[in-house]
């Protein structure tokens, strides 16, 4: 991306996937020969917390997890929240599937999450923070360890900060290898040491009632990596990037039938087919275009005449899907979405907690009709009873947005999709698999 | 307290701000249904059946959990929300099999009533069945998930009130079922909560039911264990129990048991209860009518009467008898018999806790458990609330989740909490007086001329003495440091409704009443609550009784002449002069010669009072004795005649529990066999050696306790159906300082006997009855010496190694227990087995118990 090169967040070149493993973590000495923990000395030295709220509003950065919830504002809620304590809370979960930026931003750039993370906290008004990352991201814990311990070293952590009377301790909490645990009312009952369960909300949200009770600043790795560039170069400057109502630039994890799968951070003015055809280059084995889910298996998936959308969570939300975090997943010919779909749908029947009875049991109940499906056995009936279970359950009352997420692939695939489901009931088979594979023993 | 407005259903309601939405409903008499919500806990918000409308809101949200808002309106009768709340009904009902023909909580079911309440009669959903696994493998209580509908009130109920947090949601999604925390079979305290709080048949006891619930005749009564006096109720069918169920909002547990209230009453129809009378025909027991024990007893008491006087027959009361019971076995040995020579096993052991208790102390003892739910800092001394009554501990841990009181223990053994106290202290045993001393002693330096305290009575000379303490000191002899001690001191004075809770250790404790002391001293500065820990349902009620040598009921003096004049004006006739008759006891008396009849009603004497090998040798001095008792005892083996005595459950009459609360016994079932009520058997004996008993029912009884004892004034049958009354006992609670010296205790030698013993309750066993039932013996079928690693390992003594335990006094073989629990140089022996019995071991004598132990 040319027109917002030399202020990457992410790194000098848009990483492709199959450069994944080979990305090096950026050591302290160098992030500080970038201008690293600059962004912090100045909003200690020079700013005071209302001011840095101020100037992240005027960013207007919005959120990275999924929701796209304004960033400045977040902040001010938690900052004019009363309480004895706040907590700031970075989560790096990242449990959707296809999704693998947070663990790239952690692998290549420690320091900036961990700058960041200090920005927001003295924002807010918060000594401690937690990480709250996967315990599947060995690597990536490790390599936060010795961030923390560089940062401590180095007095941009700890107690009083070199400079200021601000105190900062910054925790890392490994999140269980579950979808639902890293819902941010989950990952506060995992944090105080209970099983990862969403709580309702309203009333209370993590904002005035968080952890311990306390006002808590919840922000996605993404969103807070990019303060430290945000405070360093000014709101006005990052407003600038990208769209005026997504401003900065988005990384985004493309996988499926592309020759070039990868992580690509890119300016939300980039359409869809860009993402494919430029850096995706183009779908693998020949494969044509039939469908993508941009907004990963929690969004209404797209078709070819949809390819020209903006990725932004505006336009995605304008034809009926979402940005999500960001995972766009492409589906050729060749691959049968039905099956897709059903893949989807079986993740989110393992994933959901079982504590609100609609989701516990309808995401069982969508799993096993795209099975029939799937499986040749369904009818006509079966197609209408998913329609119907999707706009049941969309009324229901639950605490997450796991069920919504399951509704939301499976009601978009058959709606925008319906003919490959018809062909499964007519032709009572998958016709993308092999006729061996469906011979039951 | 802050209030907000709020509008409910078109009603405007000012409510408290800690409200939920629906606690203000419930308030105004709005209805709004509910399922998983339980008021003494937590709100879980799983079931969604107590969803509303709140303006503003998108989606209908769960009143359980909100908090009432100023300005809040909200809808609990919109198209929505009872349409959302009968399909919530329906999902739940999608995976439940309507197996209610076979299930044993048909009838009693919060999902059946509901279901039937929303009129749900067609069942649209469908799912596919999910193979689930019966849990059947733990013990008392079985875990049927496919009846489960998740609400997790067992977990929280498990977590919050019981505070073990066995139990947790497996899986997740649909696949979710509750299981252990461990996933191994079920390893808790076993109280039955979840089962009690079970919505559905999902929980249910291994004791498997064979009544529906429409069978079952719930009578409340009181449970017949410990001094907390928890009310049950005992399910009955065709005269049988099945179950003991308890309601929650009622009495001092809230509808909390413990294992032994649950579980522990199959005494009750155990095979070995006494059916008829027994008669001593040589060296046999046999079977004889009622009419011919009580002749012979009558015969042989007038005898003995005429050729010793009154005097020689002496008597022993239960703890565990009622008020009535104790009443009518005093009267009668005071005014037909014409002897003061009664006792009770509490008073025997250490009479300043038992009738000496109003006399002895400065401040009062028996206190309503109200000081413990109001309370901010709970400090319990000797105490192990967790284990002995766990039901007390249930009431510290709601102080400490609703109030966030703090939690001290103090203990000389490893005692601890669940959740963990706030502070720890492990003194070691006999240090008690210096360690309270030091923390008086901390509070108070530095303090001034003008601190606490100082304008009471004795201050000048007690902190005169307090100046001589040097916390160093204490805290190398207690084994407590001194940054605990004055951490602990500085909470404490900071308190402002502190409670102090004495356990059993203190009043066992050779130095018991000088403890006690020291804690006045304490309480008087902090402005504290002392309570006393009572081990029977009627420890406290026995002796307001008068079951003791010298004193009336009510603790009037024997001695006292103008109390005599009372009492002969009140009964009629004239009593016997002198007032404690014996000069020891009644057992050494015995031993001496100088008791020819003794009548013990329902307590096991060779097994429960000091230096059971003494008793025996007593027992085999006595020329008659006559025992009342459920079972043929160890004592009941040396009787000449054996009443059969009714249980609790057989009888009325009314209990006085710890706090002084005077409740209900209520029968539930007709006598087993030819037993009977204790008091009626009295009655009859007194009646055939020429006194004038007339008394149809208890109830005429208590109205005469009611007249006798002033304190129990005013208190009937009716005003005390639910919750009980506490009993009046007007103590002049007057603050006074009394200097009390640590003094150490005398023992022998102690490399000969290098232990010192302590003994006392476990979880699962408490008195003789629950060594009868057979739950009881399950969870702990024999007892064992719990001692400290360090000190197996000198020994060469492993866990479970069979050991013989020995005293002064006598020997028991025992398995032992490796446990941290009990510190270097002690351990510890629970009471009540009759195999192991460590009473054997004990001696009144003997300031403390040292024992040594060795393997064969």
């Amino acid at each position: 991306m040319s027109h917002i090169s030399g202020q990457r967040i992410l790194l000098h070149k848009d990483v492709p996937m199959n450069d994944f493993h080979s990305l090096e973590t950026i050591a302290i000495d160098d992030y500080l020969s970038r201008g690293g923990y600059k962004g912090l000395s100045k909003a200690l030295g020079e700013l005071n917390p209302g001011d840095i709220i101020e100037e992240v509003k005027k960013s207007g950065l919005r959120g990275r997890g999924g929701a796209g919830f304004p960033t400045g504002k977040k902040w001010e809620l938690v900052a004019a929240a009363s309480g004895d304590k706040k907590y700031l809370c970075c989560n790096a979960s990242e449990g959707e599937p296809g999704t693998f930026k947070d663990r790239t931003l952690i692998r290549s750039n420690p320091h900036q999450l961990i700058e960041g993370i200090a920005i927001a906290s003295y924002a807010i008004g918060a000594g401690k923070a937690y990480i709250y990352i996967s315990e599947k991201y060995d690597r990536e814990i490790s390599i936060l360890e010795k961030g923390l311990r560089e940062a401590k070293e180095r007095g941009y952590l700890g107690e009083k900060i070199p400079e200021s009377e601000f105190s900062l301790n910054i925790e890392i909490k490994k999140c269980p290898d579950k979808y639902v645990a890293g819902e941010e009312t989950a990952m506060m009952e995992v944090i105080e040491g209970r099983p990862a369960k969403p709580w309702q909300k309203p009333p209370y949200y993590p904002a005035n009632k968080g952890l311990y009770g306390m006002p808590t600043l919840v922000n996605n790795t993404e969103t807070l990596s990019n303060i430290p560039h945000i405070i360093s170069n000014g709101g006005d400057w990052f407003s600038k990037i990208g769209s005026p109502k997504s401003p900065g630039t988005f990384i985004f994890t493309l996988t499926g039938d592309v020759k070039n799968p990868g992580i690509y951070e890119l300016s939300p003015g980039t359409s869809l087919r860009e993402l494919i055809y430029n850096y995706g280059k183009g779908l693998k084995n020949g494969m044509v275009f039939n469908a993508a889910f941009p907004g990963g298996p929690s969004n209404s998936p797209v078709t070819e005449a949809q390819l020209d959308t903006l990725l932004d969570f505006d336009s995605l939300k304008g034809i009926g899907s979402g940005l999500g975090s960001a995972s766009v997943i492409i589906l050729g010919d060749s691959t049968c979405i039905a099956d897709t779909v059903l893949g989807f749908s079986r993740f989110f029947m393992e994933e959901s907690c079982g504590q609100c009875p609609p989701c516990q049991m309808g995401t069982v109940k969508l799993f096993r009709l795209l099975q029939k499906i799937e499986d040749g056995n369904g009818d006509m009936n079966d197609l209408t009873n998913i329609e119907n279970t999707c706009s049941f359950l969309k009324g229901q009352v639950v605490y997450c947005h796991l069920l919504k997420g399951a509704i939301n692939s499976v009601e978009g695939a058959v709606k925008n999709f319906k003919d490959e489901f018809e062909s499964h009931v007519h032709e009572k088979k998958c016709i993308y698999k092999a006729e061996s594979t469906l011979i039951k023993t | 307290m802050e209030k907000v407005n709020l509008t409910i259903d078109g009603k405007k309601i000012v409510a408290d701000s800690k409200k939920t939405v629906l606690e203000a409903a419930a308030e105004n008499g709005i209805y709004i249904p509910t399922m998983c919500y339980l008021k003494k806990l937590n709100p879980i918000g799983s079931c969604r059946v107590c969803l509303v409308d709140v303006e503003g809101a998108d989606d209908p949200m769960t009143s359980c959990q909100i908090p009432v808002m100023e300005g809040m309106v909200v809808s609990t009768k919109s198209d929505r929300v009872i349409e959302l709340r009968q399909l919530m009904v329906k999902l739940i009902l999608v995976n439940h099999p309507v197996d209610c023909t076979v299930c044993e909580r048909s009838g009693e079911c919060r999902l059946q009533d509901i279901t039937y309440e929303f009129g749900i009669s067609r069942q649209d959903l469908k799912a596919e069945p999910v193979e689930r696994q019966k849990r059947y493998d733990w013990r008392l209580i079985r875990y049927n998930p496919y009846l489960c509908v998740l609400c997790e009130r067992c977990i929280m109920v498990c977590h919050e009130v019981q505070g073990v947090s066995a139990y947790k949601i497996k899986n997740n999604g649909f696949r979710s079922v509750i299981d252990t925390v461990d996933e191994k079979p079920l390893d808790c305290d076993f109280c039955g909560q979840c089962i009690a709080v079970c919505p559905v048949g999902a929980m249910s006891s291994g004791l498997v039911l064979q009544a529906r619930s429409w069978e079952l005749s719930k009578v409340r009564t009181v449970c017949s264990y410990c001094g907390v006096g928890c009310p049950i109720n005992l399910d009955v069918k065709k005269g049988k129990i099945y179950r003991v169920t308890s309601d929650d909002n009622i009495g001092i547990n809230n509808g909390n048991l413990c294992a032994m209230g649950r579980f522990g009453y199959q005494f009750i129809d155990a095979e070995d209860r006494i059916k008829t009378p027994l008669i001593r025909k040589g060296d046999k027991l046999v079977p004889a009518s009622w009419d011919e024990a009580l002749k012979l007893v009558s015969d042989k008491f007038r005898e003995i009467k005429n050729s010793h006087g009154g005097e020689a027959i002496s008597g022993i009361g239960s703890e565990r008898a009622s008020n009535e019971d104790n009443y009518l076995f005093q009267k009668f040995f005071r005014t037909v018999l014409g002897s003061h020579n009664i006792d009770n096993p509490l008073n025997m052991e250490n009479s300043s806790f038992g009738s000496g208790l109003f006399e002895k102390f400065d401040l009062p003892l028996i206190n309503s458990t109200e000081y413990i739910n109001k309370s901010d800092v709970i400090f319990t001394v000797g105490a192990d609330a967790c284990e002995e009554n766990p039901v007390l501990g249930n009431i510290i841990r709601m102080a400490m989740r609703d109030k966030e009181a703090h939690l001290i223990v103090a203990s000389s053994r490893d005692v601890g909490f669940r959740p963990p106290p706030d502070f720890k202290m492990v003194y070691k045993y006999g240090s008690e007086i210096l360690l309270i001393n030091g923390i008086i002693k901390s509070m108070v330096e530095g303090q001034g001329t003008k601190g606490k305290g100082q304008e009471i009575e004795g201050s000048k000379e007690f902190f005169d003495y307090l100046k001589g303490i040097k916390l160093e000191d204490v805290s190398s002899r207690t084994g407590v440091s001194v940054e605990l001690i004055k951490t602990i001191a500085s909470k404490l004075n900071k308190s402002k409704l502190p409670v102090i809770l004495c356990g059993r250790e203190i009043y066992t404790h050779p130095r018991g009443v000088e403890i006690v002391h020291a804690l006045q001293n304490l309480s008087n500065i902090i402005n504290g609550n002392i309570m006393l820990y009572r081990e029977h349902c009627n420890s406290q009620g026995i002796n307001d009784m008068g079951v003791v040598p010298d004193m009336y009921p009510g603790y009037k003096k024997t001695a006292d002449t103008e109390a005599k004049g009372d009492f002969e004006k009140l009964w009629g006739g004239t009593l016997p002069v002198k007032g404690k008759v014996t000069t020891t006891n009644i057992i050494d008396d015995a031993i001496d010669g100088r008791v020819k009849a003794l009548y013990v009603m329902g307590e096991d004497i060779i097994n429960r009072l000091h230096n059971g090998g003494h008793v025996r040798e007593a027992l085999e001095k006595i020329d008659f004795i006559v025992v009342q008792d459920m079972f043929l005892s160890e004592t009941a083996l040396f009787a000449d005649v054996v009443l059969p005595s009714a249980s609790f459950s057989e009888r009325e009459g009314t209990w006085t529990n710890m706090e002084g609360r005077v409740q209900k016994i209520n029968k539930a079932i007709e006598p087993i066999g030819e037993s009977r009520a204790d008091w009626e058997a009295i009655k009859e004996l007194a009646n055939m050696m020429g006194g004038i008993f007339k008394y149809r029912f208890t109830e005429d009884i208590f109205k005469e306790i009611t007249t006798v004892i002033p304190a129990y004034g005013g208190i009937t049958y009716s005003s005390i159906k639910n919750n009980g009354r506490v009993v009046n006992y007007e103590v002049q609670s007057r603050k006074k300082f009394r200097v009390v010296q640590q003094s150490d205790i005398e023992s022998i030698d102690e490399s000969d006997m290098p232990f010192i013993l302590l003994s006392g309750n476990t979880f699962f066993h408490l008195g003789a009855l629950s060594r009868r039932s057979a739950a009881m013996n399950m969870l702990t079928p024999e007892c064992m010496v719990e001692i400290n690693p360090s000190d197996a390992e000198n020994l060469k003594i492993k866990d479970k190694d069979t050991v013989t335990v020995k005293s002064k006094s006598g020997s028991i073989t025992i398995k032992t227990k490796v446990t941290n629990k009990s510190p270097h140089g002690v351990v510890f022996i629970p009471v009540n087995f009759e195999n192991a019995p460590v009473n054997t071991l004990t001696n009144k004598k003997d300031a403390v118990t040292r024992v040594k132990i060795y393997k064969e």
